[in-house]
């Protein structure tokens, strides 16, 4: 059996669905800095053009109200979101130049500021 | 204040400050921390969260505070009014509260010996209490922190010089009617080794845009009318200050960032500045500059609000010791609408992640060679005038006699 992983209409897409869908930013980002340009490229230039197209496809409904193929697309719009400096800015997966290492800037907590270290955030 | 065109000493003789260069030993030096955490921090408010976050009868929430050596408890009683206490037990000195926050808590007890204190902080059982040789309970309730709420952010303080509302009312004209309770898109924190003043001045001033972020936000800040990211303007009230940063209206998009505005709220600016005084809510935006991005209003000691249209972002530098800070960021934005917003805010959120490695990364290097020029003097220039505010601020708290 096949599960539907994406919306019928974004079968151009479907080959970035394995490798290219994360729940959070951290899982995101993640993906970006342990991926090569040739890989981040691709998936750069073949979702570009469709970005509009699955804004205007997932549309005005609440965001807590999408079928799980929809969010998933919504969260392959939020990865383009995650690889763009590394295309249009850097050449790199990672900021150019000197920076703060990246793990030692974590997500935290909102309300008690402590750093959250495990992987669902 | 309006920039000038004539762009030398400007702000810094305006606002009555000096010129001079500054000495650098109360950027790294033991001594000095030791009299900030007394003469600064034991007198001053720092904020420990939203309101939002403790939104009903008993829930509660725990922030330690390493400068003042202290934890504290924040609760919200059935009267919905917010209290906080030093999180030790009156008995022999055990955290009270042992988790960071939570709900539906009627009273908390000390895991040591089972001491317990209501949402008032009122001791309210002590087991076997007939061997305490008729303790007065009364006596014994939590000892309370100074607490209150500016626009939704609750504030704590040991010992506070002036009431909360007195500290920070002319920086409250400023945002008024701006609505803070926004949801939360992104929280990160860094154990970063510097100076909380070092790591706040990076915070205060766009003068480094043009170096540190060049291959970034460079063109975003900075454009060919204003090649150095010059303040459009700046406030200071009393301790508190406040400064607007440009926005380049020529800015070049890149592909994501056209989507980004094609397909969401404004959430840095829109280099189309009709349309962003246009959507610039109250309590933004203070003196209608042209070209405006975003302001910078500093609440002393130790937190600002980047305020811009549609979003903000809360940042708090925690005194740890005088080299180490402990550094947290919240990012707030309207919620979405749809997934165009979505998408658009998360553009956002990664450009802001990114170019705040980039504000992080000098900040242990300067800290890092410091001590070795201890006779060394840091210059600020007209723009890096909040800097110096916050220098002359500190050091006169500091060597005040009291």
């Amino acid at each position: 059996m096949t599960e539907k992983t994406l919306p019928a209409e974004f079968k151009d897409l479907e080959p970035f669905a394995a490798d290219w869908v994360f729940p959070t930013q951290k899982r995101r980002r993640m993906k970006r800095l342990s991926s090569n340009m040739d890989a981040i490229g691709a998936f750069y230039s073949v979702i570009l053009p469709r970005i509009e197209a699955v804004a205007r496809h997932l549309g005005p409904r609440p965001l807590d109200q999408l079928a799980p193929e929809e969010q998933r697309l919504l969260w392959m719009a939020y990865m383009f979101m995650e690889v763009a400096p590394a295309v249009e800015i850097f050449g790199q997966p990672e900021v150019r130049g000197n920076t703060f290492p990246y793990a030692r800037f974590f997500e935290a907590n909102p309300i008690t500021g402590g750093a959250i270290v495990d992987d669902d955030n | 204040m309006k920039a000038s065109k004539d762009h030398g000493n400007f702000f810094t003789s305006n606002f009555g400050l000096s010129n001079d260069p500054i000495p650098i030993e109360p950027y790294f030096s033991s001594e000095w921390f030791k009299r900030e955490r007394e003469k600064v921090f034991k007198r001053s408010w720092v904020c420990v969260g939203r309101e939002e976050n403790i939104g009903e009868p008993g829930d509660y929430l725990v922030r330690d505070i390493p400068i003042l050596n202290a934890s504290a408890l924040v609760t919200r009683a059935a009267d919905r009014k917010v209290r906080a206490f030093y999180n030790v037990c009156q008995h022999r000195g055990n955290l009270v509260a042992q988790t960071a926050c939570g709900h539906k808590r009627s009273r908390f007890t000390c895991n040591f010996h089972g001491w317990s204190y209501d949402l008032h902080g009122r001791l309210v059982q002590v087991p076997d209490e007939k061997v305490f040789y008729n303790i007065d309970r009364d006596q014994h309730a939590l000892k309370p922190l100074h607490c209150g709420v500016w626009n939704g952010f609750i504030f704590v303080s040991p010992d506070p010089a002036r009431p909360l509302e007195e500290e920070f009312a002319d920086l409250g004209k400023l945002v008024d009617g701006y609505d803070f309770a926004l949801p939360v898109v992104g929280s990160y924190t860094a154990e970063v080794k510097g100076n909380w003043k070092v790591f706040l001045d990076a915070f205060q001033e766009a003068y480094h845009v043009i170096a540190l972020h060049a291959t970034t936000v460079r063109p975003t800040f900075a454009g060919s009318d204003n090649p150095f990211a010059h303040l459009t303007s700046a406030r200071i009230f009393d301790r508190n200050r406040s400064i607007s940063v440009y926005g380049n209206p020529d800015h070049r998009m890149r592909p994501s960032e056209t989507l980004a505005f094609k397909l969401g709220v404004a959430s840095t600016y829109t280099p189309d500045m009709e349309k962003n005084a246009a959507l610039s809510a109250a309590g933004l935006n203070p003196e209608g500059d042209k070209n405006w991005a975003f302001d910078i209003n500093i609440m002393f000691p130790n937190m600002e609000l980047l305020m811009g249209v549609g979003w903000y972002a809360q940042m708090q530098f925690w005194p740890v010791a005088p080299d180490h800070t402990h550094y947290e960021v919240r990012i707030y934005m309207k919620a979405p609408r749809d997934a165009g917003d979505a998408i658009s805010q998360e553009f956002n959120k990664v450009m802001l992640y990114d170019v705040l490695l980039e504000d992080l990364y000098t900040i242990e290097n300067t800290q890092a060679v410091l001590k070795a020029r201890a006779d060394g003097n840091f210059i600020f220039g007209d723009h890096e005038v909040a800097c110096r505010h916050n220098y002359e601020v500190v050091s006169q708290m500091v060597e005040t006699r009291s």
